[in-house]
C-alpha cells in the first residue's frame, strides 16, 4: 500500500455517466482482479474508492459512474491531468477450473477484469452482465461479454441478469461464480448458485473510510463457520464467500 | 536540531503530534504510508473491558466539510489488545497512549488497572463517545461523575492519565476543572460534535435518504476546537492537546496559539495517511528555518507572550 500520483492518459465517455479513465503510474503498479484503488478528491473529508478494470503494465484503468460529487469532478479531468490515489487494496478473486463472471451495471469492471486475467492463463470463464438500458453499457467492452441483458429489454435478453444465472450455470456447469453489482442481484445470484452447490465469491461495496481496516466504518456482518462476527469490506474483502454474507445488513452500500 | 519535545509534567512526548483515537486502529495499520515512530503518540481504538460489535447498519457519512460517525466502539476488547496489539507497539517501538472506555466507574478502573500492570506508560479516558447508549458521554457531561471517575481511576494508574472531554456541554471548563481537581495530567478536545448528516436524491419520482447520526468530525469543526481549547485554557494549569479538523502545521499552529501543548491528528489520517508524519517534519524544518530552538519558544511566539 502507498500513495501514487498518476497521470491521466485519457479519461473518456463509455456510456451514460459512464467512464473510463486510463492512468498512467510511474514504473507501473501491481494489482489483481477485484482490487480497488483511493482516490482523493480536492476538498473531500474521504476518498473514493474505485475498483480496478484493468492493469496496462504502466499503470491502471479505471471504469466508473458518475453518482454524486467526488465522481462528477473525476469526470471533468483531462488527458495530462493528475490525481492521487491510495492502494492497491483488497483481496482477489479465487477462480476455479470453469468460472461464471456476473457485472450487473458498473459491477462489470471488476469481473471484467478477471476475464481478461483468465484468458491470458487459458482458464474457461463466461462473462455475463446486465444493465437498467441500452445507454448504460460501456460500448468498448461490449465485445467481451458473452451475454448481456437489460432490464427494459432494449440490449439483449430483457430482464435482470440475475433471472439469466441459471441458464448460464445450467449451459456451462461453472465450478464458481463472481459477481459484482447492487446487493439485491449478488443475493438472489448467491442463492441461484448455492442451489446448485456452486461456489460463489461476491464484491461487496460499502462506504469507506480509511480505506485499511482502521477506522472500522465499512464493516459488514459475516457467518464465519457458525461465527457471526463484522468484517471490514476494504480489509477482508471486498470479495467474501457469497454464502457468509448477511446481504439483509447491506442495503445501505 | 530544535527540540520539539513536549515536557509538561507527565506528558512527555518526543513532539506534539499524536493521531487521534479511532482514526489510527490500534498499532500498524498505518506503517505502509508514515514512519509510526516518528509519531508524538499514536492513540490506539477506544478500548472496552468486553469485546465490541459495534453499531449496525451505515456507519460513516460524508457532509460537506468533514463526515459523521457512528462506529459504537467496535473492538477488539482489553484482554485480546493486551495479548495482540501491545506487544507489536512496544516491540516497533511505536509512542503511543490506550484510549480506554468504561459502562461504569467500576469498569474504566478496572481497564486502568490492567493498563497499568501492563506496563502502559500513558491512557486516554474517552468519557465522551456520542454513540454508544451506556456509559462514556454520561460521565464527560456531569462535573461531580467525571471528577469521581478521574479520581477512582487516578489511584489506580500512576502514569499520565488523559481525559479526553466532549463538546457536548454548557461548559466545557467545569468539566476540564474537575478533571484537573481529580488528577489528571492532562485533557485533550474535544471530541466530535453530535450531530445528523443526510445525503438526498431524487430517482423515478421517489426520494432516497441515506442517514447517519453520529460524531461530526473533520475541518468543519476547527473553530468549535479551536474554543473550546481557549476557554480550557483560561482556566486551567494541566496541559491541553487540542484536536479537531487539523490539516496542516498552520492549523497546528492555531491549536498552539489557542492553548494547546499537544495535537492530535483524527480525520485528515483518511485522506492523507502520510499526514502525521509529515507534520512532523514540516515542524522540525519550520523550527530549524526561523530560530526557535523549543517548543516553549514557538507557542511564546504565537501567544504573544
Amino acid at each position: 500500500m502507498k500513495e501514487f500520483k498518476a497521470k491521466i492518459k485519457y479519461n473518456k465517455k463509455a456510456g451514460k455517466d459512464l467512464y473510463i479513465m486510463d492512468l498512467e503510474t510511474p514504473g507501473g503498479v501491481f494489482s489483481k482482479p477485484g482490487q480497488f484503488i483511493s482516490i482523493l478528491i480536492p476538498d473531500k473529508t474521504l476518498r473514493r474508492p474505485l475498483s480496478i478494470l484493468g492493469n496496462t503494465g504502466d499503470g491502471l484503468q479505471l471504469l466508473y459512474k458518475v453518482r454524486g460529487e467526488g465522481t462528477k469532478y473525476l469526470s471533468n479531468l483531462k488527458s495530462g491531468d493528475f490525481i492521487n490515489f491510495t492502494g492497491i487494496f483488497g483481496n482477489t478473486f479465487a477462480p476455479g477450473e470453469k468460472n461464471l463472471l456476473i457485472g450487473a451495471g458498473v459491477g462489470l469492471a471488476p469481473v471484467y477484469y478477471l476475464k481478461k486475467e483468465l484468458e491470458k492463463k487459458g482458464v474457461t470463464s463466461k462473462l455475463i452482465a446486465g444493465f437498467k438500458t441500452k445507454d448504460e453499457i460501456p460500448e468498448d467492452l461490449i465485445t467481451d461479454i458473452d451475454l448481456i441483458s437489460t432490464d427494459d429489454g432494449s440490449f439483449g435478453e430483457k430482464g435482470s441478469i440475475a433471472e439469466f444465472t441459471e441458464r448460464c450455470i445450467k449451459e456451462n456447469t461453472p465450478d464458481t461464480i463472481c459477481i459484482c453489482g447492487p446487493v439485491i442481484v449478488m443475493k438472489l445470484v448467491s442463492e441461484t448458485a448455492a442451489k446448485y452447490n456452486i461456489n460463489c465469491q461476491v464484491s461487496m461495496e460499502s462506504m469507506m473510510g480509511c480505506s485499511i481496516g482502521a477506522c472500522r466504518g465499512c464493516v459488514i456482518k459475516i457467518n464465519d463457520n457458525g461465527i457471526i462476527r463484522n468484517a471490514a469490506v476494504c480489509k477482508e474483502g471486498t470479495i467474501f464467500d457469497g454464502n457468509k454474507v448477511f446481504f439483509g445488513g447491506c442495503e445501505h452500500a | 536540531m530544535p527540540d520539539l519535545s513536549v515536557d509538561k509534567g507527565k506528558l512527555q512526548l518526543k513532539n506534539p503530534i499524536m493521531t487521534a483515537s479511532g482514526t489510527y486502529g490500534y498499532n500498524l495499520e498505518y506503517e505502509d504510508f508514515t514512519d509510526l515512530t516518528k509519531i508524538g503518540a499514536i492513540v490506539t481504538k477506544a478500548i472496552t473491558l468486553e469485546p465490541r460489535d459495534g453499531n449496525r447498519g451505515q456507519r460513516i457519512i460524508e457532509t460537506e466539510c468533514g463526515m459523521i460517525n457512528s462506529i459504537g466502539l467496535e473492538n477488539v476488547g482489553i484482554e485480546r489488545f493486551l495479548r495482540e496489539k501491545l506487544p507489536v507497539l512496544n516491540n516497533r517501538g511505536i509512542s503511543f497512549a490506550v484510549n480506554i472506555a468504561g459502562a461504569s466507574i467500576d469498569e474504566y478502573a478496572l481497564l486502568a488497572k490492567k493498563c497499568e500492570s501492563a506496563g502502559i506508560k500513558m491512557i486516554e479516558l474517552n468519557v465522551s463517545c456520542p454513540n454508544v447508549q451506556h456509559g462514556c458521554l454520561e460521565f464527560g457531561v456531569d462535573e461531580n461523575i467525571l471528577e469521581a471517575l478521574v479520581k477512582t481511576v487516578r489511584e489506580v494508574f500512576t502514569g499520565c492519565l488523559i481525559i479526553k472531554l466532549t463538546p457536548n456541554v454548557t461548559s466545557i471548563e467545569k468539566l476540564g476543572l474537575a478533571c484537573r481537581n481529580a488528577g489528571a495530567d492532562a485533557v485533550s478536545a474535544i471530541n466530535t460534535i453530535k450531530g445528523t448528516g443526510i445525503k438526498l436524491s431524487f430517482e423515478n419520482g421517489k426520494f432516497k435518504k441515506e442517514q447517519v447520526t453520529g460524531g461530526y468530525s473533520g475541518r468543519g469543526i476547527k473553530p468549535a476546537a479551536l474554543g473550546a481549547v481557549l476557554r480550557l485554557k483560561k482556566v486551567l494549569d494541566i496541559p491541553i492537546i487540542g484536536m479537531g479538523g487539523i490539516y496542516s502545521l498552520n492549523d497546528v499552529f492555531e491549536f498552539f496559539a489557542s492553548g494547546a501543548e499537544a495535537v492530535q491528528i483524527g480525520t485528515a489520517n483518511f485522506t492523507h495517511p502520510d499526514i502525521a508524519g509529515k507534520i512532523v517534519s514540516e515542524l522540525d524544518s519550520f523550527m530549524n528555518n526561523n530560530g526557535f530552538k523549543t517548543l516553549d519558544e514557538l507557542k511564546g511566539a504565537l501567544r504573544n507572550e
